[in-house]
């Protein structure tokens, strides 16, 4: 009993020891070629790696809604399923969902339509499987947009939802 | 902090009524009717005692009136060049009085203001044509710092001998303006005094709404993370932001006993709740699977206006104690609804091809009138606490500004806030 106990502590001290001990590699000689991927790194350099990846998916893609409305698109629907894998897999992260409007409507109504987009993206990344603790849900109505300039060049841009990663 | 030094200052300009002489008879032009007319009123030159000069006060005085005066849309001033014989009188007292040089020039209305001693001031209102009173004010003590307040407490005596309704000149607009990244609560009085900023906060500060007892302005705060109620107390300069459960805090509007309806949201659809005078919640108001947002109350708290897209676009409708009617028909986006305080009318926005436009709605006639025509986009209207002026924001001018208009849809003034958005009164004197 004593020495599993004794195993278990060395175990753990070992995994905290590699996980804290940034740039130490576990594979194979940096420059092996094409090949090296996540041998080639370490615990730190892929926990880094695997960050910029999800920022990239989640807070680079945003989706975007035709005027007054608050349907998916099977194109938002694509992006939601790519952010939805990252966010099954990292379950430490967290995401707000944050709902815009372009600058048509009036501003107490469009800050209820912002927040209906923000919650068709959050209640379809539920759908695919993310856990809802990893998500907020915030509407800015018109007071944000992405695009500044009046007409459907500008408007197109500003109906959408984009997400933000938190901590 | 300066809105309650001047709530003293009230009391130090002590008032007396001067022999009124049919006081509120004789007027014939109804300015609450729909087909008002112009009134012409004169303004006559101060004066000193028993033929002395007036005091160098006296001309301050003058000038604030004649700014009051300005915000009166039925009211036009004759200008003084055209007054065969001028403004300047004799004397001030009625038999001193040359009325016939100010029927001539077509002068409905006489101003006049004596001084009878150091500090001390006689302002009357005359109709020209039957030759009788029709407000006579005393004030003394008068001083630099009391000038305004002396204009102000004339000119809502005067509107009440005129109308029955002296509130404009005791109200207070707040109103949103952006500071640098972040928009905050401004306030000044429906005149444009006492400008001042109300809250310092990071972040997005809409929809105010004041209180029915004037000390508290509460409105949506917006940061980074989430929405709040934010609440301005203006007695003790104190301003805080609470959260709530759902994800939105949108449209607050104060009723009676300082309850706060506002609608929130948990999951996709926003509901009106009521807060209780502790701001918790106390029950929901408006629940009807859609969006449901701001709610507007008459003077008695049992009449609200909201907005509800339970039809499918947003639509005005008026719940008057269980149950909700739809009131407006007529175009696919209403919003923005105010009702007057006798609960009897509601002002909203309406997109129309030309842009969002203030319409009048009566409920108890369902008649529906265009008060305001651009260009740009005119939205946010609120009834003023006398149920005749009606604020609105409007972009006519470039930028988003705040006008003055009343319920009959009079030609708007810009007032000067430098710019802003949600127009909201408050009874605050």
């Amino acid at each position: 009993m004593k020495l599993r106990l004794i195993l278990v502590v060395a175990f753990v001290l070992a995994m905290t020891l590699s996980i804290g001990c940034a740039k130490k590699p576990v594979g194979s000689a940096p420059g092996d070629g094409q090949q090296a991927g996540q041998q080639g790194m370490s615990e730190a350099e892929l926990a880094a790696r695997n960050l910029e990846q999800a920022k990239r998916v989640i807070m680079g893609e945003k989706i975007y809604f035709a005027f007054d409305s608050f349907d998916l698109s099977p194109e938002a629907r694509t992006i939601l399923s790519r952010k939805a894998d990252v966010l099954r897999q990292q379950t430490s992260l967290k995401v707000i969902v944050e709902g815009h409007c372009d600058e048509r409507g009036t501003e107490e109504y469009n800050l209820a339509l912002g927040e209906r987009r923000a919650q068709a993206a959050y209640k379809y990344l539920a759908t695919l499987g993310v856990n809802p603790s990893q998500l907020e849900t915030i509407s800015y109505g018109e007071e944000r947009p992405a695009v500044s300039g009046h007409g459907e060049a500008a408007w197109s841009q500003n109906r959408r939802c984009e997400f933000r990663l938190v901590w | 902090m300066t809105l309650f030094m001047r709530t003293s200052l009230l009391f130090v300009a002590m008032m007396a009524v001067l022999a009124p002489q049919a006081f509120g008879q004789a007027v014939t032009i109804d300015i609450y009717g729909p087909s008002q007319g112009a009134m012409n009123m004169a303004l006559a030159q101060p004066l000193g005692a028993q033929g002395t000069p007036a005091p160098a006060i006296a001309e301050e005085l003058r000038k604030e009136i004649q700014n009051n005066l300005s915000y009166l849309p039925f009211l036009k001033l004759v200008p003084p060049h055209t007054i065969i014989g001028g403004d300047q009188l004799d004397g001030y007292t009625i038999d001193m009085i040359d009325f016939r040089r100010f029927q001539l020039v077509g002068a409905d209305m006489l101003l006049t203001m004596g001084w009878t001693g150091s500090g001390a001031v006689e302002l009357r209102v005359f109709q020209v044509f039957t030759q009788k009173q029709l407000v006579g004010k005393s004030y003394t003590d008068v001083d630099a710092a009391q000038v305004t307040t002396v204009a102000d407490r004339f000119c809502e005596a005067f509107m009440e001998a005129l109308t029955g309704y002296g509130q404009f000149f005791r109200s207070s607009l707040a109103f949103v303006k952006s500071t640098g990244k972040s928009r905050n609560i401004f306030a000044m009085t429906s005149t444009g005094r006492n400008l001042r900023q109300v809250t310092q906060l990071e972040g997005y500060c809409l929809s105010p709404s004041w209180s029915k007892d004037g000390r508290y302005i509460a409105f949506t705060f917006i940061d980074d993370r989430k929405h709040s109620l934010g609440v301005a107390d203006l007695k003790t300069g104190k301003v805080t932001t609470r959260p709530y459960k759902g994800s939105t805090v949108i449209s607050p509007a104060f009723t009676t006993g300082n309850k706060v309806a506002v609608s929130m949201s948990d999951g996709p659809n926003s509901d009106i709740v009521l807060l209780d005078n502790a701001l918790k919640v106390e029950r929901k108001l408006v629940q009807s699977g859609s969006i449901d947002v701001s709610p507007s109350f008459d003077k008695s708290g049992s009449v609200m206006a909201f907005v509800s897209d339970r039809f499918g676009g947003p639509q005005i409708f008026v719940s008057a104690g269980g149950g909700a009617n739809r009131v407006t028909f007529e175009g696919s986006y209403n919003t923005d609804p105010s009702i007057s305080p006798e609960g009897d009318k509601v002002v909203f926005t309406r997109r129309t091809p030309s842009g969002f436009r203030i319409y009048l709605h009566d409920l108890r006639s369902g008649q529906e009138q265009q008060i305001t025509f651009g260009p740009g986009n005119d939205e946010q209207p609120d009834f003023a606490p006398d149920g005749y002026f009606v604020a609105f924001k409007s972009t006519r001018d470039g930028g988003n500004n705040i006008y003055l208009t009343t319920r009959h849809g009079a030609e708007p003034v810009k007032l000067p806030t430098g710019g802003g958005s949600f127009p909201a009164w408050g009874l605050t004197n």
